[in-house]
């Protein structure tokens, strides 16, 4: 069991608690850079989507997790930053300026349903978001001279700074850099002031105004990070995928990725991530298990919804911190073998005040 | 000089009269307190002094400015801080986290250099963090630094959110029932800390208060107010001993 | 004249809209959680109501009013076994649970046999005819959706003004704390709303299976619910019925008047403009968090 002795108010403020820490991430890193030349070629296609489904619970949980502000229209940012991607580099940018294009693009369509949005909260808000992201969805199949509507786009091979990459590795590792560069921004964010005022929004917007954070400035610049960060997962998306289509952006991939950072672990940025393998991993364990089932359980295309939703319901139930604070849970356990004790986690009920005023 | 000064205040909603036409100042460096049964509309004045609800007539002057049309946010940044009647801290997060959203106000924050997290980002941090780990020191709360709000008593949320507010170096503190809920000793030990936020610190301070003997212990003026209206203004003994403040309190 | 005729169909549409709206906003008032299974649950007393009538050959009205049973039951057991739980967490986590509900609803529904991923016809007694009035010709399906709709807007009237219960729910939705000290059981009542809100989307899954069929992507009319529940205010009942009429009217218009794909999106388009312009829907009250 490691107890850590700070001496300095900055060792509060780094990235790692201390060197061990940094230790492990190292390794962490060391085995993803060197994941590519080890594991086979479908595995390695799942990774690079877990980094992708990373980057946008990494966004997700910045407007969701941290500022409060549920998006049920999340799938509409993917969808502007893959379809303003495929269409500049079709133009012929490279992605050093298409990505950031990209970002830029869905970073405003943040701001477009972010400004409407600063009056509304809870179900409002979700609402709200959920129309935004049906309205995205349609345009994108309707503005056919611009989308190619509902027969799709293919996507042209990524072309980093210039000419077109060769080798699926390349890809892996522009993947892993976005998904670590995203990361640190992120949990730079959330450090600093920004990131404190976006978390007082959170938990009370009249209190926050009276510590003088501007409930508009911020609300709308986390809509805008947000949405720009899920962007530039469209983006990376859409080399991934290869061909682009509206039906792929629909509600119930924004439904997804709110489960992905539930079921992850709302609240941290670990959760994020966590959400993101669980969402890759889970079709997989499905498909092994299959072979296990009787049948007529097996054959069924109903069995991934009832699993998703039937975990949903009893990660909600039963283990609200998610993934991530299962994983902590077990973590502790090992580090404080055998003096764990079994209330450690357990959190005082904060009982949610009514929103109405009776 | 007057700090803060407040004319023919009013507040209207809807047909009820929460606030009807109050005047009162505030001196620099004095602990004044506002009395009165309750729902006689002592919150409500807060809540107009601080720019949260817009008045419905009268005006509030603060060094001579008149803050009439300013958002809530802007209202810490001239000076004023407060704390709220039910408790109104940031649940989920450290106690440490909430102080530091007390010293939002100071923080030029540019998020992009944050994201960056440049030497200036870092520099402003140590810079805030040193300033609340004054304040904690100040109200001992060095126990309770990592634990999350949520979990803490009440007693303990109180101060936080007295921390809090004093976090944002206010000219002027707006305590919202400083007392209520907290045992004897917890309210004795509020009563220095108010006399030492004044002395020490030299902030001004306006308070709205029930319990009667922390009112005359560290009050200098005192303002009664019953259905909205004022009642009467002076000393603590004054106030108390005035026939129109009894009959409020014990009814004719 | 096609005015009307369009008029007519968005308000049969309009009405189911209503219904679904209305069985979400009971559950909103009561508890403020947001029931996103709500279309899901319709889509369940449809199945049910089909194989009662159509697999087992029940008479029609016996097989409407045991569907009635059961979907009120499973409704029931949602709130007392999936939702009672979770009391106190933020509502975001009850909304959750409720997706999840719909994913694992959804998801048994393709799997029980004789339902599966097809679709099903389920005909009442009225279906297939049509009535003339002067040059306007209505279907008796849609005649049927808003009489009835009518009709159990007046029963629900009179069972939540006369009957104990009925008043028992109005306290419970206003003032949990005092309805507590009242003596009412809030948790049982809750459940109770939980299953009157599951008979009324297991009524209005029967009126609108002789138009769609039933299968068991069904539930996505619920999605149009949402904007309709909004528009109204999502804490008002009869916000919740004349969203639904506005929303089943803007649509039928839009789908004839406007080009390809605004059907699909009037709704929301709708909401949204709605949204801006009074935060809280048309007949919400304003209401302010008092600090």
């Amino acid at each position: 069991m490691r107890f850590v002795f700070k001496t300095r108010y900055e060792q509060d403020l780094q990235l790692f608690r201390d060197r061990t820490e940094a230790g492990w991430y190292g390794v962490l890193l060391l085995v993803l850079l060197a994941a590519p030349f080890v594991v086979p070629e479908y595995w390695r296609a799942q990774l690079v989507f877990i980094y992708i489904w990373g980057i946008v619970g990494f966004g997700l949980m910045l407007l969701s997790g941290f500022t409060g502000q549920i998006s049920m229209g999340h799938a509409a940012f993917l969808a502007i930053g893959a379809y303003a991607e495929t269409l500049l580099q079709i133009a012929g940018w490279p992605f050093l300026l298409s990505a950031p294009a990209a970002m830029l693009l869905a970073a405003a369509a943040g701001i477009v349903i972010g400004l409407p949005a600063l009056r509304l909260t809870g179900i409002y808000l979700a609402i709200a978001t959920l129309a935004f992201g049906f309205i995205v969805e349609e345009v994108l199949a309707r503005w056919e001279s611009l989308t190619a509507g509902n027969s799709g786009l293919m996507v042209p091979p990524l072309n980093l700074a210039g000419a077109p990459i060769t080798g699926s590795h390349s890809f892996y590792y522009v993947c892993l850099a976005c998904i670590l560069l995203v990361g640190v921004a992120v949990r730079n964010l959330l450090r600093a002031p920004t990131g404190r005022a976006f978390i007082a929004i959170r938990d009370s917007e009249i209190s926050a105004q009276s510590m003088g954070v501007n409930l508009a400035r911020y609300k709308t610049l986390s809509f805008a990070l947000s949405a720009g960060i899920t962007g530039l997962a469209g983006a990376l998306y859409a080399h991934q995928i290869r061909f682009i289509s509206p039906e792929q952006f629909t509600l119930f991939l924004s439904i997804e990725f709110l489960m992905m950072i539930v079921i992850g672990g709302m609240g941290s940025l670990h959760g994020a991530v966590f959400g993101a393998i669980f969402m890759i991993v889970l079709p997989e364990l499905i498909a092994i298990t299959k072979d296990y089932l009787p049948q007529a359980i097996a054959e069924q295309t109903g069995l991934k919804s009832t699993v998703f939703g039937a975990l949903m319901i009893l990660f909600v139930l039963f283990e609200p911190l998610g993934l991530y604070g299962r994983w902590v849970k077990i973590r502790t356990w090992f580090s404080l073998f055998p003096l764990y004790k079994a209330g450690m986690f357990r959190r005082q009920k904060a009982y949610q005040k009514s929103e109405r005023v009776h | 000089m007057d700090l803060l000064r407040v004319e023919q205040l009013t507040k209207r909603f809807g047909g009820l009269t929460a606030v009807d036409d109050v005047s009162f100042s505030v001196q620099e460096g004095e602990i004044y307190t506002i009395i009165g049964p309750n729902g006689a509309g002592k919150t409500t004045i807060f809540n107009l002094v601080s720019l949260i609800y817009p008045a419905s007539a009268g005006r509030i002057l603060y060094r001579g400015e008149d803050l009439t049309g300013l958002p809530p946010d802007r209202v810490v940044t001239r000076g004023i801080g407060r704390t709220f009647q039910n408790i109104e801290l940031f649940e989920h997060a450290t106690v440490l986290q909430n102080l530091l959203i007390g010293c939002h106000a100071q923080a030029q924050s540019n998020f992009i250099a944050e994201m960056l997290f440049l030497p200036s980002v870092k520099r402003r941090e140590v810079e805030h963090r040193r300033r609340v780990e004054t304040i904690i020191d100040f109200l001992d709360l060095q126990v309770h630094r990592d634990s999350r709000v949520a979990g803490l008593p009440y007693g303990v949320r109180k101060v936080v959110e007295l921390a809090r507010a004093l976090c944002a170096q206010p000219k002027l503190l707006l305590l919202d029932e400083p007392s209520s809920g907290l045992n004897v000793e917890e309210t004795d030990d509020m009563a220095y800390w108010i006399q030492d936020i004044r002395d020490l610190l030299g902030i001004t301070v306006l308070m709205v208060e029930h319990d009667m003997s922390l009112v005359s212990r560290v009050s200098d003026r005192v303002l009664a107010v019953n259905y909205g209206k004022v009642l009467a203004e002076g000393s603590p003994s004054q106030v108390q001993s005035h026939p129109d403040v009894i009959a409020a309190y014990l009814g004719d | 004249m096609e005015f009307l005729q369009l008029a007519i169909g968005g308000v049969a549409m309009g009405c189911i809209y209503a219904l679904i709206a209305l069985g979400f906003v009971l559950i909103y008032k009561a508890t403020e959680v947001v029931n996103f299974a709500q279309g899901d649950v319709m889509m369940l007393g449809a199945f049910v109501a089909f194989t009662f009538a159509s697999l087992w050959q029940f008479p029609f009205a016996a097989a409407v009013a045991l569907a009635l049973i059961v979907l009120v039951a499973v409704g029931a057991l949602f709130d007392r076994f999936l939702l009672r739980p979770i009391i106190g967490q933020p509502t975001f986590s009850a909304v959750m649970v409720t997706i999840g509900i719909g994913f694992v609803a959804r998801g048994i529904a393709t799997m029980v046999p004789g339902w599966g991923t097809d679709t099903h016809a389920l005909k009442a007694p009225w279906s297939d005819g049509t009535i003339k009035l002067g040059s306007l010709v209505i279907s008796t399906d849609d005649l049927a959706i808003i009489v009835l709709t009518a009709a159990l807007c007046l029963v629900l009237w009179l069972f939540f003004s006369r009957t104990r219960i009925g008043i028992a729910m109005q306290a419970s939705s206003q003032n949990q704390l005092a309805a507590y000290y009242m003596g009412i059981p809030v948790r049982r009542i809750n459940t109770l709303i939980w299953g009157l809100s599951a008979g009324i989307a297991a009524f209005a899954a029967v009126l609108l299976a002789p138009v769609t069929f039933v299968h068991s992507n069904m539930g996505f009319v619920g999605l149009k619910a949402f904007p309709a529940a909004v528009v109204g205010g999502f804490g008002s009942i009869p916000g919740a019925i004349v969203g639904g009429l506005i929303i089943g009217l803007v649509e039928a218009f839009a789908g004839f008047y406007l080009p390809e794909g605004f059907k699909n999106v009037a709704a929301y388009i709708v909401v949204l403009i709605v949204l801006v312009v009074r935060p809280s829907g048309i007949f919400a009250e304003m209401r302010r968090k008092k600090v």
